[in-house]
């Protein structure tokens, strides 16, 4: 019950933090690449370097929260299954 | 001029110039200072009036926080810091809420202010890294490389990532309200902004709550057995 309790709360924090989440990674990525550009005079190397490793870091983000909302389930399935033995 | 917010200066100090956003926020840090001081100023075994009411909601964020956390001692170390996050922020959100806030100068809710939300996220940030450190010691750094040492400039853009996220969405909020009210009040001035004028306090508090979470997610992340 306590377990059941908790998820709610972080169901919520994570709900509300992935969409702005992604959103900042992406913008991070591609704001350095495109004053690294800027600065060195590259072109566009750094700015699609600079999205790619923020589209990158928003996809590790997403599966990360995947899995631990995964892992939690899971806890609380056998919790259930226990308590209902 | 800041993201369309008004940022006349009102006084100096020596060299440092004060506007109203940092006049109404001490003057928020004053309320709640105030009111802190009125509850355990003269404190009882059998707690009664603001002692109590204090006492319940104190009790009541520490087990929100131990929930959140996990641990009880990071909730019980943290918990002063994030409930003062929420009090601070529910009580500037709710700050644009006073009659005229929206066009009159000097009222504006601080936390409508790009300025104030990243003073916010950088505590948070700084306060993130202390837990890691203060719970790992030097082995915290470990989680920068895990589960490689290729992972490095994707967590090192994830950490940095935190503050911004909080910041944005903070302001974003607050801002956007503040200025659909204000033009609001200015095609319609009666009864039409009064719904949104509703709405807000809900959304103020769902704000605040919601930085809350994360700053207390962010630190139970870097505290967790997981680093």
């Amino acid at each position: 019950m306590v377990r059941e309790k908790q998820t709610w709360v972080k169901s919520m924090g994570t709900a509300v933090n992935l969409g702005t989440s992604v959103a900042a990674a992406i913008a991070v990525g591609l704001i350095g690449g495109k004053w690294l550009d800027n600065r060195f005079d590259m072109g566009y190397l750094f700015t699609i370097l600079g999205f790619l490793l923020g589209v990158i870091t928003a996809g590790k983000m997403m599966w990360e929260r995947l899995m631990g909302e995964s892992r939690q389930r899971s806890f609380l399935d056998k919790h259930k299954k226990e308590n209902e033995k | 001029m800041i993201f369309g917010m008004w940022d006349a200066e009102l006084f100096k100090i020596g060299s440092i110039p004060v506007d109203h956003l940092i006049v109404t926020q001490w003057a928020i840090i004053a309320l709640i200072g105030l009111i802190a001081f009125c509850a355990t100023r003269d404190m009882k075994l059998v707690p009664s009036g603001l002692q109590n009411g204090f006492e319940m909601v104190i009790v009541w964020t520490y087990d929100f926080f131990t929930q959140l956390m996990d641990h009880e001692h990071t909730a019980k170390k943290y918990a002063p810091l994030l409930s003062t996050f929420f009090l601070f922020i529910l009580i500037s959100n709710y700050s644009g809420l006073i009659p005229g806030a929206a066009s009159i100068e000097g009222f504006q809710p601080p936390t409508s202010n790009w300025n104030v939300t990243v003073a916010l996220a950088l505590i948070t940030m700084i306060t993130t890294q202390y837990s890691g450190f203060a719970e790992h010691g030097a082995h915290y750094l470990k989680h920068f490389v895990s589960p490689s040492a290729a992972m490095l400039p994707l967590n090192l853009l994830e950490e940095i990532t935190h503050p911004l996220s909080l910041t944005v969405r903070l302001f974003g909020n607050i801002f956007g309200e503040e200025m659909i009210i204000a033009y609001l009040l200015f095609m319609a001035p009666f009864i039409i902004p009064t719904a949104l004028m509703g709405l807000s306090v809900m959304l103020g508090a769902i704000q605040a709550i919601v930085f809350t979470i994360l700053s207390a997610s962010y630190i139970a992340a870097a505290t967790s057995a997981g680093h």
